[in-house]
């Protein structure tokens, strides 16, 4: 039983960092979402790579708001139903910069060191 | 209980608005799951299998709304009960490592609370007086000082005069000798404290020739009147005089001792004070102007200081005298007839005299209890070590289990418990214990504090007032709350953050305990040789601080005596002064007494003392060159010198076992008509004659002089850690003319009635005690007599405070001592289980038993030297609170120092030993094998 379970929580864990900032970016890019929306749009985005458990979205979205880079507000959804609706705020936007900023440095960096591995 | 406070968290969630957040997650994941649901039937799938998909693409609900609401932190009670019933779950599972952690607890608390509940009724509690804090007392003042306080000092609101004597009862029953407090009327109503039947003295009852009237003690009710409210208007007999009952004051009521009765104190006499327009007031002095004690009620927001400049004072050398000698004769045995002063009634902290020419004025909470406060704090110091080790060693403890329990913890995070969570659930834990710990060592307080009342001297002046139903008040409860909340915080955190710094994959993946082993190495585990260092420092500085009071303790029991209590029967003699004046019918008594016990069989021999040793000399006396020794001076400087006069009969020295120096002691041909005789003590022998032999020289300094006979050893009157006085012993007959207020008889027993080891027994002293009061009683039956006292338990009261103090701090020690050799005997075993593989692998390549052995020792033995060179360091700077509870024996003696911390380090030896022979048992193979 451990095993299976270990795995499952070590790509949760994984994951844990990088969704605030996915979950962000989306709502950057499309505007108000509600929470189905933003994890289809994960799925989308993501194809096959990434599997994620859909409701980890609304731990993230709960620790964004918390955070107040996101806000929340209950709207009518496409087919006329009650759905809650997020929007990233403005010291959302700022974080989002730096994040991606960070991501991008870190990203590079580990690319580059990976090239070198290959190489050698 | 439980099910309260759930509905209350429910009811706090509701108002947090919490249960509208549940609802609103609820309803989103409601949505979501059906959105996903219809995107699967739109592909194709049944509603079922749409459902259980999505149900699966979405993850686990109850884990997700769980962490979600943990987020939100408003769980916390619900969270409580949850691991409060894992919690208990795992104690029961585990009832040896439960019982040896709740017993430690409880221990620490039980102590802790116990000497927290004597600290509470002797120094916080207020006195049962009306605003206690305003009262002040004048230890000694004169009569006439006091009448014009009352009658022109502005600071007081009220004021009082008072001192304490005898009476004795006759007319119903056994006579009795009552302890009386003779008090200005406005004494209860300065205190504030009204009678709880009948009235209180009124301004009238201050006159000569008007009827005389007494307050009772509720005891004295209870005991002699059968709590009869009819006594009141009833007339009793008090030294022969009818006085009428006019009020019982309420139980448990007492002023400064335990009085059985009140009476008014006659100023009337004492003389009027004349205020003046202007200097000092022109004052008429009566004749009477006795010494006695003042209590008073300062104004609202007046201070100490203020009273002081309030009381002016005529100040003459003879009250100075007086009050020396009030000193000097202060608690005899019974002295109530000459020493009216305060001292007599209760030992109070009276302050030196002042040099500045002012009153001693003191807060009256300040004199009752400033002696005892730093012997309580000392204890109370003691006592708080005595739980910090408890705490470290059940930190230890738990430490310890943590490894053992890492998998669980690994599995618990797994399933999604935060950090945050498992620290929660570890400190709940360890509250748990703590609470339990402190319940058990709340019930072993309230027998403690039973125990610490009956062995206490009386020193401890409302030690009294701590009686087991009063251990429960509300500070004590809140304090031991704080004290259980505090030791499962300070117990818990380390394991709890060990345990929640485990690291799943490595705990998860690891199948042999060599594994974790790699784990210790920047973990809280750490904390664990440093507790143990701490345990075993704190406990050095106890140990040691119980090892100078043993050692102080023993030093005075070998102070030499010079006399021999075994077997040795004492009774003071103190008839009433009416029926018995000064003079030949007083020395009558005495000398009946002695005649008629001398003639009981069983009785070796009987003498007549004015004073014990071991009590205060009755009659002191200054003398100067000119008044104490025939030839010459023998003074350095004629300023005299107080020494204390004891008459004694013919076998008094004997009858105690006294030896003689030199010379004879008083023969029964040393009487009236004989020429005078002395007995001087070695003191003065040493002094006075250092290169000569006194027998044969004369003193002059009383009536026709007498010659020294013989030297007798030095007695200490005040307690074997006082000074020797200088002391002449004259023969009772020839000191006839002269007054004996009291005498003492010491009777000692027949030899054939002791028991094989020598000793008399103690059915024997029973018997013989029995008939000594029976004799006496038989030479005046209206005559009180007092109780016959053991001489061996006189010398036992002499030295009972250091003795309480000794005892104490020595079962503190001893605690500490267990609770430290516990901890190592736990840690060394913990890491010999540990370290079985890195064991079984030095032993494979080749490791002799000895040098496991000496490894495993060298583990505890590190532990123990830096926590015994801490310990040292501390305990140098700490011992010298105890400089004044010492006797002959530095606060930083080196002996005591060395041999303590020796035998705490082979205890410690000894407890390392047992696991580290059991690390040399360890089969190389097995250990390998279990990798």
């Amino acid at each position: 039983m451990s095993k299976e379970k270990n795995t499952e929580a070590q790509k949760s864990e994984v994951l844990q960092g990088t969704l605030d900032l996915m979950v962000l970016k989306v709502l950057d890019a499309l505007g108000p979402q509600h929470g189905y929306g933003i994890a289809r749009r994960i799925e989308q985005v993501s194809g096959q790579v990434l599997q994620l458990n859909e409701g980890t979205v609304y731990t993230s979205l709960l620790r964004l708001q918390q955070r107040k880079w996101i806000a929340s507000e209950w709207g009518a959804s496409e087919n006329n139903r009650k759905a809650k609706y997020y929007s990233i705020t403005k010291s959302g936007r700022k974080q989002l910069a730096l994040e991606t900023e960070n991501w991008e440095r870190i990203a590079g960096v580990i690319g580059r060191l990976l090239k070198l591995e290959g190489q050698g | 209980m439980i099910h309260h406070l759930r509905a209350l968290a429910a009811k706090l969630r509701g108002f947090f608005g919490d249960r509208g957040a549940d609802r609103e997650l609820d309803e989103e994941i409601e949505a979501h799951l059906r959105l996903l649901a219809e995107r699967y039937v739109r592909q194709g799938m049944s509603e079922d299998e749409a459902a259980r998909a999505a149900r699966r693409q979405f993850g686990n609900v109850t884990l997700l709304k769980e962490a979600n609401r943990e987020m939100r932190g408003i769980r916390l009670i619900d969270t409580f009960f949850q691991d409060l019933r894992y919690g208990l779950k795992m104690l029961r599972r585990n009832p040896g490592f439960t019982i040896v952690v709740v017993l430690t607890l409880a221990l620490g608390t039980g102590a802790i609370t116990a000497i927290f509940s004597v600290v509470n009724a002797v120094l916080l509690r207020p006195l049962p007086y009306r605003d206690p804090d305003r009262l002040v007392l004048v230890p000694y003042a004169r009569g006439q000082d006091f009448l014009r306080w009352r009658d022109q000092s502005k600071a007081f609101e009220s004021i009082a005069a008072f001192y304490f004597g005898t009476a004795d009862f006759t007319g119903s029953g056994e006579p009795e000798r009552m302890a009386v407090a003779t008090v200005s009327t406005e004494l209860f109503a300065t205190l504030g404290v009204a009678p709880a039947l009948g009235r209180a003295f009124t301004p009238e009852e201050d006159r000569e020739g008007g009827e005389p009237v007494v307050v009772l003690s509720d005891s004295l009710w209870r005991r002699r009147f059968g709590s009869d409210p009819q006594v009141i208007g009833r007339a009793i007999t008090l030294d022969n005089k009818s006085q009428t009952v006019i009020g019982i004051m309420p139980p448990g009521f007492r002023f400064l001792g335990d009085s059985d009765l009140w009476m008014p104190l006659i100023t009337q006499g004492w003389g009027r004070v004349e205020p003046q327009a202007e200097g000092e007031g022109k004052v008429q002095y009566g004749l009477p102007n006795p010494e006695v004690s003042v209590i008073a009620r300062l104004k609202p927001s007046l201070t100490l200081e203020a009273a002081r400049a309030n009381l002016p004072v005529i100040r003459d050398r003879e009250l100075r005298d007086s009050r020396r000698q009030a000193m000097d004769i202060r608690g005899g045995g019974g002295s109530m007839n000459t020493s009216r002063s305060l001292a007599s009634a209760q030992p109070i902290n009276i302050p030196p005299e002042r040099a500045d020419g002012q009153v001693s004025v003191i807060g009256l909470r300040e004199s009752l209890i400033g002696k005892v406060r730093l012997q309580l704090l000392i204890m109370f110091g003691a006592v708080l070590f005595v739980l910090l080790i408890a705490c470290a060693n059940v930190a230890n403890l738990l430490l310890s289990r943590s490894v053992v329990r890492q998998k669980e913890m690994a599995i618990r995070a797994v399933a999604g418990a935060g950090r945050l969570r498992l620290v929660r659930q570890l400190l709940t834990e360890s509250l748990a214990l703590s609470v339990v710990g402190g319940a058990v060592g709340l019930l072993a307080a309230k027998w403690g504090v039973q125990l610490l009342v009956a062995i206490s001297p009386d020193e401890i002046a409302r030690i009294n007032e701590s009686s087991p139903s009063s251990i429960l008040d509300g500070r004590v409860l809140g304090f031991t709350s704080l004290v259980v909340l505090l030791t499962g915080l300070i117990a818990g955190v380390f394991p709890a953050l060990q345990a929640s710094k485990t690291d799943i994959n490595e705990t998860l993946k690891a199948q042999s305990t060599a594994g974790s082993a790699r784990s210790w190495r920047g973990s809280w585990l750490r904390a664990l040789p440093a507790l143990m260092i701490a345990e075993f420092a704190l406990a050095l500085v106890l140990l040691i601080g119980a090892g100078l009071m043993i050692k102080s303790f023993l030093r005075l029991m070998a102070v030499p005596k010079g006399f021999n209590p075994d077997g040795v029967l004492t009774l003071t003699l103190s008839p009433n002064f009416r029926n018995y004046p000064w003079g030949v019918r007083r020395n009558f008594y005495f000398q009946e007494a002695l005649a008629r016990v001398q003639a009981l069989p069983g009785v070796q021999s009987a003498g007549l003392t004015a004073s014990l040793p071991l009590t205060p000399p009755y009659v002191t006396m200054s003398v100067t060159n000119s008044t104490f020794i025939e030839g010459g001076p023998r003074f350095i400087t004629e300023k005299g010198q107080d020494i204390a006069i004891n008459y004694i009969s013919p076998d008094y020295f004997q009858t105690m076992g006294i030896q003689m120096r030199s010379g004879r002691p008083f023969a029964s041909t040393d009487g009236k008509e004989a020429p005078r005789v002395a007995i001087i003590s070695e003191k003065i022998a040493r002094r006075f004659f250092p290169n000569e032999d006194p027998i044969g020289h004369r003193l002059k300094f009383w009536g026709p002089p007498q010659t020294i006979v013989g030297v007798a050893p030095d007695m200490r009157h005040s307690g074997l850690d006082q000074r020797v006085r200088d002391e002449v012993y004259l023969p009772f007959l020839q000191f006839y003319e002269y007054g004996k207020g009291m005498s003492t008889l010491a009777v000692r027993i027949a030899s054939d009635q002791n028991n094989p080891a020598g000793r008399a027994s103690p059915s024997a002293l029973a018997a013989l005690t029995a008939a000594i009061q029976d004799k006496v009683r038989s030479i005046d039956p209206n005559e009180s007599v007092f109780a016959v006292i053991k001489m061996d338990e006189r010398l036992s009261n002499s030295v009972a405070e250091r003795r309480f103090q000794t005892l104490l701090l020595g079962f503190f020690a001893a605690v500490a001592l267990l609770i430290a050799t516990v901890g190592i005997y736990g840690v060394i075993s913990y890491t010999v289980s540990r370290r079985t593989h890195e064991i079984g692998v030095r032993m494979a390549l080749g490791a002799q038993a000895g040098d496991v052995l000496r490894m495993v020792l060298w583990r505890g033995m590190s532990l123990t030297l830096i926590g015994v060179t801490l310990g040292l360091a501390a305990a140098f700077a700490l011992t010298r609170v105890l400089k004044n509870l010492l006797f002959e024996v530095s606060a930083t003696d080196p002996a005591t120092f060395a041999s303590i911390a020796l035998l705490l380090v082979g205890v410690a030896l000894i407890a390392s030993y047992i696991p580290a022979r059991r690390a040399t048992k360890v089969d190389p193979l097995q250990a390998l094998r279990h990798d």
